[in-house]
């Protein structure tokens, strides 16, 4: 022990340890005598490295070899895996620290019998002993006892995030799994439909007949069916895998800047597209009221997220409506930018307008009946609203969309969202090969 | 012939069905399920687009892509997969790669085709 102080093994005491070079040899000495047991915590990332370098993992790696059982509780990052693969090899016990739950102080307990507490002073600084506040080392049973309580508190609660985070990854795996699973047969289903369309196209460029029209017809009608059955599989098989992921906490947001003005363009293109031919006397207007610049039609959103809703309304608003015009306003109102969809379709059946929203509300075959429900979810995501109402002209509805346009992103997203109204994981995306 | 593509992916009868599609379409097409066979015999130059499988049993999809990229630095490739893209994750690692990079199965032969003509045209070392 060092010359500055001494702890009186006959009596229980505690120590003050003011000059930082004597906590460590403190520190040390105690790693180095220990015989049966080291609870360890690692205040912060930085700590662990000025710690390598004074040598403190060397010691519990021969503290390990000696039969020593060592715990250890500690923050990650790449550099630290590293370490602490290292010292898992050397049978410590490593339990992750989240790092919104590093402290300010680091803790040692040796056999439960001795506890050293370090005071940290500046985690800035890459030296130990210029890193380090007050210390204080006791073998007093008051003392030591609600530490090593404390040091159990945490590693019971490490274990259980760990349990609960890799529950969380077999779902998300399962799902991805999944999703490659529904999709993955589809793609040669869809492409070799083409293929046979184009090929019976060729048979019938060699003969003309009537009797080879009658066929290529016939095919032409059952291939049809086949590719729009084929659409209908998947993309219910989709909307099932985004139901799942809303369901299983594993719903993760992406957000950024977007121009709405370019984000309605875009959906309205696609909807287009998906319409063409097929509904010849209806028509679509974007108005928008939103500016040209970023401060009047910017929003921070998920942009494919946000896009879906869209296209799901515009979608439902187009399978309703024969003829005339589907309309999109875009609005800002406060801090709010308001979206709306209005048709001159039927209106909403009030039969099941309160469950509307909801799964499988409608019964309709017009679709999955899960559309309207995964765009609710996805804007409640945003913090925002959705409502529908019949037009008081007595033709149609209208589906609106409020969206806060205050959301800030960092990399992960979402931080003034209230939980509540989130139903997804707010985490980073993880993405493997 | 419009440009030469090759497609990498682990199940035949999407390479097979993506092969006669594009063939229709003026495209010379070779197929592959192998990425070691076929990264020997890559060469530079050699094609105007690859399609690859984001995850293969032997090798992953990133992995082929940077063995490809150190061959011949232009190449243009696409990732074609089935499973969810995280670009946000994605870009981190590989800061080249951009939402382009990236077209998820499925996909009709036709809309396929409008990608192609917008990847090859677009720029001329994109995507």
């Amino acid at each position: 022990m060092s010359k500055d102080f001494a702890i009186n093994p006959e009596t229980d005491g505690i120590q003050v340890i003011t000059q930082p070079s004597s906590t460590k040899q403190v520190y040390l000495n105690l790693i180095r005598t220990a015989n049966i047991e080291i609870l360890l915590v690692f205040p912060t990332i930085n700590a662990i490295r000025r710690e390598e370098k004074i040598g403190v993992l060397d010691e519990l790696i021969r503290a390990a070899k000696r039969g020593v059982n060592i715990r250890m509780l500690s923050p990650e990052d790449d550099f630290i895996k590293i370490q602490t693969s290292i010292l898992k090899e050397n049978n410590i016990m490593v339990q992750k620290i989240e790092t919104s739950a590093e402290t300010k102080f680091k803790l040692l307990v040796a056999d439960k019998r001795l506890v050293l507490v370090v005071e940290t002073q500046d985690d800035t600084r890459s030296e130990f002993t210029e890193a380090i506040g007050l210390a204080t080392i006791s073998n007093s049973k008051a003392s030591v006892q609600p530490y090593v309580s404390i040091f159990e508190s945490f590693w019971r609660e490490a274990q259980l995030y760990e349990k609960a985070r890799d529950a969380e990854r077999v779902k998300d795996e399962f799902i991805n799994i999944a999703a490659h699973e529904l999709r993955n047969p589809l793609m040669p289903i869809i492409a070799s439909i083409e293929n046979l369309k184009d090929d019976i196209g060729e048979i019938f460029m060699i003969d003309r007949g009537q009797k080879m029209k009658e066929i290529r017809e016939s095919l032409d009608s059952s291939l049809s069916i086949i590719l729009r059955n084929s659409m209908r599989l998947l993309q219910l098989s989709e909307d099932i895998l985004q139901v799942s992921k809303i369901e299983s906490g594993t719903f993760k947001m992406n957000m950024e800047s977007v121009d709405m003005n370019s984000l309605i363009d875009q959906v309205l293109s696609d909807i287009k597209k998906k319409y063409t031919g097929q509904k010849p006397e209806v028509r679509y207007s974007f108005e928008s009221q939103l500016g040209k610049n970023n401060s009047g039609s910017g929003l921070v959103c998920d942009r494919s997220k946000l896009t879906q809703a869209l296209f799901n309304l515009l979608d439902n608003a187009s399978k309703f409506t024969s003829s005339g015009e589907i309309e999109i306003i875009a609005s800002r109102r406060n801090d709010e930018i308001l979206l709306e969809v209005k048709d001159c379709g039927p209106g909403i059946d009030p039969m099941i307008k309160k469950r509307l929203f909801e799964k499988f509300a409608s019964g309709s075959e017009k679709g999955t009946g899960l559309g309207l429900y995964i765009t609710r979810k996805i804007i409640e995501a945003h913090g925002g609203r959705i409502w529908a109402l019949n037009n008081m002209s007595g033709k149609g509805a209208t589906f609106s969309i409020s969206l806060p346009s205050n959301l800030h992103h960092k990399d992960s997203g979402l931080d003034n969202i209230p939980p509540e109204n989130l139903g997804m994981k707010k985490s980073m995306q993880f993405y493997g090969s | 012939m419009l440009a030469r593509i090759l497609i990498l992916d682990d199940e035949r009868d999407i390479l097979e069905s993506l092969k006669t599609g594009l063939e229709r379409r003026g495209y010379d097409v070779e197929i592959s399920c192998d990425p070691k066979t076929m990264l020997a015999k890559f060469r530079p130059q050699k094609y105007d687009l690859v399609f690859l499988d984001m995850k293969m049993p032997t090798m992953g999809g990133f992995e082929i892509y940077r063995e490809i990229k150190q061959k011949d630095p232009t190449a243009r490739v696409v990732f074609l997969t089935a499973f969810e893209i995280h670009h946000g994750s994605i870009t981190k690692t590989f800061p080249d790669l951009t939402e382009k990079n990236f077209i998820q199965k499925p996909i009709s032969i036709s809309r396929l085709v409008d990608l192609i003509k917008g990847i090859l045209y677009d720029s001329p070392h994109g995507p």
